[in-house]
């Protein structure tokens, strides 16, 4: 079945009529880290009072105090005192500013966001008084529901970039053919949508039936008989149409393939890491070079990264893997950069969920409000936003257990931020997205030439 | 054939005599002759619940950590079956499942008492080398479970995890 999808939206991946040059682009770009990210780790209160109670509470699980990279942040944020975890240089940098230039921050964090109906105080969740998430704490459902920002679920169950390339697909994209959604984590719920669905590429580009391995490779054979069937001239106009349609639609993955191929990996004068991130994170920004030529005003990416599910052991995996994707995304930033188009590229980082802030021996265990950031041109850098929550255990921000923390800012809030600058609009709109909003807000109360009166407020101002 | 009879007749007159002499008698505290004495109340037999013949021989010598993982997995698999409508919440960590297994499910239906042997004063549900067994919610309806195994320490190679992990 997701064969046949893939066929269907790789048949629309032709350039046709590209909207004129002034027109904008603007890509949104999605880091899932599934699994779950222990992001009190990666964003870390660094003042000693703070400190002391991050101490207290994570023990074998707290950074050094002195490892942490400080965080200047600007005026507008939240005032407090960080300290980002040590292997995460590259995303300092951009949080204080490219080269030490604090007017140039690329990179803000929301602090303990999560999936949300509606608002709920710790005494409403223990009561039960308030509807509350399904699936709380299981990878699944809280993967999923960062996704489609249904928390309640849906019986058919859509993407919230789905849902929006249903509304801007036809508008925004008018001379397109092209899926404005593209996935290179596989088929996702993300970019479900009703009318739309997701294109789906690899590190290496679209996926094609061209030859490889010898003459006698299994695949190749396999290819060799599919596009027979495809040329063949067929009486039945159902089966001659599926022929024609699937024809085309591997001639049209064939133009995607060429176009990415043509894009030496070095075409933006930066080196990106050679680790799987890495790659990603070079064929995204491959893809988001193609936009024109795709006839794409609009494009969503959504990217994959697992393994952060830590119950056995924190500290040495986390260390190892934010290594490892601290570089990829500052690539990716300053291969932006030099291609200028970083006004023109937003990417978020969402995860199933925070992490418990006891040890449970060497890792910590499923809870539920984390630490996201915003990287990009179109944010308002340097800026810790929302509620960082105390960190004590059984404190006012503690479900328990272990220190699970109810979230204070909601999935929808930084949506709504999102679409906002990405230029959807319109009341009904935003409702069809994100249907919860406004338990958490009045679209009509945004204003973009001030930033207080946004959903969060990390977009700069007058940027949509 | 006369004297027979009355022979048996005899013997059954016998018997019946005895056992109307020795039958039990019900204790009767306001009829007895003896001096009122302080006891304890007896507690009523609570009712049995699916804990008592699922997990029988649980951490005991006759089973064993795989038989243990097996007859815990079926249990919460039987539970699962009646309380369909459930949410990860209820049973997200061990200590909620044991809550949930012992009547704090929507159904309010009991499975376990908690003061069975397998489960400590904590209410942590415990392997038979007394480590805390452990929940990992998968899904909305579905949990993971581990034991710790011969090593006693979670996360290792020895661990028993159900659903068997699939080998890719």
């Amino acid at each position: 079945m997701s064969t046949l999808l893939n066929l269907k939206m790789a048949n629309n991946a032709v350039a046709a009529g590209l909207p004129p040059d002034s027109e904008d682009r603007k890509t949104l770009v999605c880091l899932f880290l599934h699994g779950g990210i222990d992001s009190y780790n990666v964003l870390v209160p660094r003042d000693n009072t703070r400190y002391a109670e991050y101490l207290e509470t994570r023990t074998n699980l707290a950074l050094d105090q002195n490892s942490l990279l400080p965080l200047n942040q600007t005026p507008t944020g939240d005032g407090l005192d960080y300290g980002l975890h040590p292997a995460m240089s590259g995303l300092q940098e951009l949080f204080n500013g490219i080269n030490g230039n604090a007017s140039e921050r690329r990179l803000s964090f929301i602090s303990n966001i999560g999936t949300l109906i509606e608002p709920v105080t710790l005494t409403e969740y223990q009561n039960d008084s308030k509807p509350l998430p399904q699936g709380l704490f299981s990878h699944f459902d809280q993967a999923q529901q960062w996704q489609t920002s249904l928390p309640q679920g849906e019986i058919k169950l859509t993407g919230w970039a789905g849902r929006l390339a249903d509304i801007l697909h036809s508008q925004s994209n008018k001379n397109s053919q092209t899926s404005m959604s593209i996935s290179l984590a596989g088929n996702n719920i993300f970019q479900v949508g009703q009318t739309t669905n997701q294109f789906v590429m690899t590190q290496n580009g679209a996926l094609t039936l061209r030859e490889t391995g010898g003459t006698n490779h299994p695949t190749q054979l396999k290819n060799l008989a599919l596009k027979s069937l495809m040329e063949q001239e067929y009486a039945n106009l159902m089966e001659q149409a599926f022929a024609e349609i699937t024809s085309q639609s591997f001639e049209q993955q064939e133009f995607v393939q060429t176009e990415f191929d043509n894009l030496a990996d070095d075409f933006t004068g930066v080196t990106f890491p050679d680790s799987r991130i890495g790659r990603d994170m070079l064929a995204a920004m491959k893809t988001i070079s193609l936009r024109e030529k795709l006839g794409l005003r609009r494009q969503t990416i959504f990217i994959s990264r697992g393994g952060w599910d830590h119950h056995g052991e924190l500290i040495a995996p986390q260390n190892d893997m934010l290594a490892e994707l601290t570089p990829a995304l500052s690539a990716f930033q300053q291969a932006l950069e030099s291609c200028n188009l970083q006004e023109t590229v937003l990417t978020f980082s969402a995860s199933d969920f925070a992490r418990t802030l006891r040890s449970n021996g060497s890792g910590s265990d499923h809870a539920w409000g984390g630490n996201q950031f915003v990287m990009g041109g179109p944010v308002n850098g340097g800026q810790v936003l929302g509620q960082f929550p105390q960190l004590a255990l059984d404190s006012s921000d503690d479900v328990g257990r272990g220190g699970r923390i109810l979230p204070t800012t909601s999935v929808d809030s930084l949506v709504a931020e999102l679409l906002l600058w990405f230029g959807l609009s319109g009341a009904a709109n935003f409702e069809q997205v994100l249907p919860n909003l406004s338990n958490f807000y009045n679209i009509s109360n945004a204003d973009a030439s001030d930033p207080t009166s946004l959903p969060i407020g990390f977009l700069k101002p007058n940027s949509f | 054939m006369t004297k027979r009879i009355l022979t048996r007749v005899a013997i059954l007159f016998l018997i019946t005599l005895l056992v109307i002499i020795f039958r039990p008698r019900k204790h009767s505290p306001s009829k007895s002759n003896h001096p009122p004495t302080t006891q304890t109340p007896s507690t009523p037999p609570r009712p049995p619940v699916l804990a008592d013949q699922m997990l029988v021989d649980f951490g005991s010598p006759k089973s064993s950590d795989q038989q243990d993982l097996e007859s815990l997995s079926t249990f919460v698999d039987s539970v699962f079956l009646q309380i369909k409508n459930r949410d990860s919440r209820e049973f997200s960590t061990n200590q909620d499942l044991v809550l949930f297994l012992a009547g704090k499910n929507k159904a309010q239906l009991r499975f376990l008492y908690l003061d069975s042997p397998y489960i400590d004063k904590d209410g942590k549900l415990l392997d038979r080398r007394k480590q805390p067994i452990i929940v990992h919610p998968r899904s909305q309806k579905q949990i993971e479970l581990r034991f710790a195994g011969p090593d006693q320490t979670p996360y290792t190679a020895d661990d028993l995890l159900w659903p068997k992990p699939i080998k890719t």
